[in-house]
């Protein structure tokens, strides 16, 4: 009984002070749109990431002589190493059947490599890493093993410029996300606290007849929380509802700027995982930040 | 069954408000604490609703140490100690109804039980008909009666009122003091601060006079002398 008359002095709270109410809908509304553009932010610079790491690559060009145990052998020794997604073993053959397809538009190399009675290609290794930082390592690695003198040339030195500015943005990017998550918390939090300040403000009246009449401390602060959680969940489900609308509006968009960008198929296939930890984080802020607006200001 | 024992009360930085106060007070009596602005009245009332520590000296109500009472006693003791105060202290912007339902709220009385010890309170101050009305319409006479009713309608063992008629008109002030007087005979404790003359003379009860916090006399009914 007791229980039910604290929810429905937290409902009244909603219905009474509407200014606040509005207030407090919006910010919260306003937050969840920013942790809901964090994570798709996120998602985007991800897979941008993940799209240009797939282009990355490291190859290893072997010396003509080189026989295919050699290759096979340090094949297996780099797919062990830690972070390496695959490695491909071109042969020449292969390769130049590669080149001839490539080449098909330019009739001057078609025809010159017509007259040719050799492959004048050689064996390669192609390397594809999921954290590009592990082809300096294999580079290390192949410049001091006995493999060195079958290699020809690797392709590292010559992407690794491209490699480490593309490493030191991505890590520039992360540190990025991770600062403007702390901030976005620290602005919901401060906003919420001062939000819960400026209701407890507004009741100073009702909560000195409370205490006068010897409420207990919870049931004077209480209501407060359910105020608190009435306007996340109203604000949540707001801004919920925006970002559905221009998931919808946006949808054929994304893939126009990197080819495996679906934001809404993201969405849809984490929808529960999202709107779970953006409502809980939301709740878990407002919950700390009440509760110490209300030991601040609410001495009872 | 309320006892005083050398309180003394200092104030930040160094005001003294009750200085050694001793005084007992039994059940169903009807005492006054008469005194100047200042002179420590609502000090007292509040250290016996445990709104205030002393600083020194102790507080014994039922043979309970207050030192002893902590958390949700305090909320307990509170419920056997009401109190009204000059300025009402009503929601004005919820019914007469509403308001004197308040502590029954809180201590979970059933909707049921609560109509019934609304109606009860609110007929002993003669406001029933005015249930249904916003505190902010009322006279200032129906705001103290309809505080009354509040602080009744947890059944109390004392009721304090500080300065209750402080802001009435005479007619209304003695009709305040009438229904004080009624719910004294029913046998709960009256505490009555003010500093009305008339009040003290018309009721002819238990004085305990009070001056620059010090308790300097503490009179017998008949007896009291205007300081």
């Amino acid at each position: 009984m007791v229980l039910l008359r604290i929810i429905n002095q937290g409902l009244d709270l909603f219905y009474k002070k509407k200014t606040i109410t509005i207030v407090n809908v919006f910010m919260i509304f306003l937050m969840s749109l920013f942790l809901f553009s964090g994570i798709f932010g996120y998602y985007i610079i991800n897979e941008t990431i993940n799209s240009i790491k797939d282009r990355l690559d490291f190859s290893i060009y072997f010396k003509a002589d080189t026989s295919k145990e050699d290759i096979d052998k340090l094949k297996n020794i780099l797919e062990n190493f830690p972070n390496v997604k695959e490695v491909k073993y071109v042969t020449k053959d292969i390769a130049l059947e590669k080149f001839k397809k490539e080449s098909l538009a330019n009739p001057t190399i078609s025809e010159a490599l017509k007259e040719l009675n050799k492959n004048p290609l050689v064996d390669y290794l192609i390397v594809k890493a999921d954290d590009p930082n592990v082809y300096s390592e294999i580079a290390k690695y192949i410049e001091q093993s006995p493999y060195r003198a079958t290699i020809e040339f690797l392709t590292y030195y010559e992407n690794q410029k491209a490699i480490q500015r593309f490493i030191s943005l991505s890590n520039y990017v992360k540190l990025l996300i991770t600062v403007f998550s702390i901030l976005i918390s620290a602005f919901v939090f401060l906003i919420i606290f001062n939000l819960t300040t400026l209701t407890i403000y507004s009741q100073k009246n009702d909560i000195e007849v409370y205490r006068l009449v010897g409420a207990p401390n919870y049931y004077i602060a209480l209501p407060f929380g359910i105020f608190n959680i009435i306007s996340a969940f109203l604000g949540f489900i707001l801004s919920e509802a925006c970002v559905i609308l221009v998931l919808i509006r946006t949808d054929n968009f994304w893939n126009k700027i990197v080819s495996s960008l679906n934001p809404n198929l993201f969405f849809y296939q984490n929808f529960f995982i999202i709107n779970l930890s953006i409502f809980g984080f939301i709740l878990l802020i407002n919950i700390i930040s009440s509760l110490i607006a209300i030991q601040k200001y609410l001495k009872i | 069954m309320i006892v005083f024992k050398n309180v003394t009360k200092i104030y930040e930085p160094n005001i003294v408000a009750i200085d050694r106060a001793s005084f007992e007070i039994t059940s169903g009596e009807f005492v006054l604490l008469v005194g100047r602005s200042g002179a420590g009245k609502t000090t007292i009332l509040k250290l016996i609703r445990k709104e205030e520590e002393p600083n020194e000296g102790f507080i014994l109500y039922k043979n309970l140490d207050y030192k002893r009472i902590r958390g949700g006693a305090i909320q307990k003791l509170r419920k056997k100690i009401a109190m009204v105060f000059q300025d009402f202290k009503l929601l004005l912007d919820r019914t007469v109804y509403d308001n004197v339902k308040i502590p029954l709220e809180i201590l979970g009385y059933s909707n049921k039980e609560i109509k019934r010890k609304v109606e009860e309170v609110l007929r002993m101050v003669d406001l029933w008909n005015h249930a249904p009305i916003l505190a902010k319409y009322l006279s200032g006479g129906e705001k103290q009666k309809t505080a009354i009713a509040r602080a009744l309608a947890v059944s109390p063992e004392t009721l304090l009122a500080d300065e209750p008629t402080g802001n009435l008109d005479p007619i209304s002030a003695r009709e305040i003091i009438e229904i004080l007087k009624r719910i004294n005979e029913e046998g709960i404790t009256i505490i009555l601060a003010t500093h009305h003359k008339d009040i003290v003379n018309y009721l002819n009860k238990r004085v305990i006079t009070l001056q620059g916090g010090k308790i300097i006399k503490d009179e017998n009914p008949g007896k009291y002398t205007l300081v």
